[in-house]
């Protein structure tokens, strides 16, 4: 084996990608091989010195400009819209917002004999599904949920707003939204529908349940 | 008809891109560095590549393996600006395709050790650009030649020249002015012309 052959080998035979006998061959040429040998110890040294160099951190808001460009179509969309409206297009969003089922979690009764705050809170689930009814498929909607105080979604703690794009198909489009809310919870949940400039709103009170659909408010 | 509205999963596509994208944010950036030489041209060159990987979100989206996908676009957003460079008749070629790939023949001695990491920094980025590249790709930031080959489209015979050469020159430079000197053992070199690696290169 020659010295080029030799250390062109380096790299597979530290990846253990040589054969066996193409590998001893390697191994003995480095052990006659002053000249390769250095070669094999610097490149190592090379390698261990330059992963173990610090680097500068990653800026946090690396992902800033994907957001503003995930932004961009709905601005775009906005501006869009006047010439839509004119035009009288058929593409209509007819949302409506309804309880589907009510599941209430045991509460426990007051009693004098027992002032106390019990150790943990009490909060009362409840699935919400919002259906969102679209006369045909529509593209890039934007989708946003509020939560009054007292409300959050199971999994989710401490949020209260959420915003996010999706696809709609043409017909009912359910949301479910697995709710917990503490036993005094007030205010309501706000929810909005946006496509190209056309929304829609509602406010549902999350004090009492109602189990008929809701008047939207219009966006 | 309608559907479910997967608002537990992923909310929405913009959610689903950056989930896809940002466990891969560290080693884009590292590469950028390498690539760029300052944090504020590496910051530019990452904001391009995501940038272009939100305009082709459903690809990147159905792939199994990003990573890839991103190394590959960050290493041709970096050859079109070392290009533009190019154009303005500041640059040199990417390599040199006349340079024959000689065994190195340098110290019988490691010199590495005793250099410091800014003497090896310097001599790296010295080279040519792709033996530049080479080095940082592999031996700094860990890419297999395959993945390198994969990233680079150029085959592995090809890369294999440029790190050796550019390791041998890293050597030579650190070497310089030592007792040992460069070219000192030469002679005990067998000297064998390699004639499948492809010295020129022409990155997409």
């Amino acid at each position: 084996m020659n010295c080029l052959t030799a250390q062109h080998d380096l790299d597979d035979l530290r990846a253990g990608r040589l054969d066996t006998d193409r590998a001893e061959e390697t191994r003995a040429h480095l052990e006659t091989c002053p000249h390769c040998r250095a070669y094999a110890e610097d490149i190592a040294s090379l390698k261990s010195r330059m992963e173990a160099a610090p680097m500068p951190p990653a800026p946090s808001d690396l992902l800033l400009g994907v957001r503003e460009a995930s932004r961009l179509p709905l601005r775009l969309a906005l501006a869009a819209a006047v010439a839509f409206l004119v035009l009288g297009g058929s593409l209509v969003l007819l949302p409506r917002f309804h309880w589907e089922e009510t599941v209430t979690a045991p509460v426990p009764a007051p009693t004098p004999l027992a002032p106390m705050a019990p150790a943990h809170p009490v909060q009362i689930a409840r699935t919400v599904v919002l259906a969102v009814v679209a006369t045909q498929d529509l593209a890039g909607v934007k989708l946003r949920l509020v939560l009054p105080p007292g409300a959050e979604v199971e999994g989710r703690p401490g949020e209260t707003r959420f915003e996010w794009d999706d696809d709609l198909l043409v017909g009912t489009n359910r949301l479910r939204l697995p709710l917990l809310l503490a036993p005094d919870v007030e205010g309501s949940l706000e929810a909005r529908v946006e496509h190209q400039g056309r929304s829609r709103e509602f406010r549902v009170s999350l004090a009492e349940p109602d189990e008929g659909e809701l008047e939207p408010n219009r966006g | 008809m309608g559907r479910i509205i997967p608002f537990w999963r992923n909310g929405g596509r913009s959610s689903a891109f950056e989930a896809c994208v940002t466990p891969h944010l560290d080693r884009m950036w590292r590469l950028a560095l390498r690539l760029r030489r300052n944090p504020a041209d590496a910051e530019d060159l990452v904001q391009d590549l995501l940038l272009r990987a939100w305009r082709h979100r459903d690809e990147v989206l159905a792939l199994d393996l990003p990573g890839p996908w991103l190394a590959r676009v960050l290493y041709r957003l970096h050859v079109d600006r070392w290009r533009r460079r190019g154009a303005l008749g500041m640059a040199d070629s990417l390599d040199l395709p006349d340079a024959p790939d000689l065994p190195d023949p340098g110290s019988v001695r490691p010199v590495l050790a005793a250099a410091t990491h800014q003497e090896i920094l310097e001599a790296i980025e010295s080279l040519p650009e792709a033996q530049r590249v080479a080095i940082l790709m592999h031996d700094a930031e860990g890419y297999s030649l395959e993945e390198i080959s994969r990233i680079q489209e150029v085959p592995v015979g090809t890369l294999k020249s440029r790190l050796h050469r550019g390791r041998a020159a890293v050597r030579a430079a650190l070497a310089d002015g030592t007792e040992d000197g460069t070219g000192s053992g030469a002679s005990a070199c067998q000297v064998d012309e390699d004639k499948n690696h492809e010295l020129s290169d022409r990155p997409a």
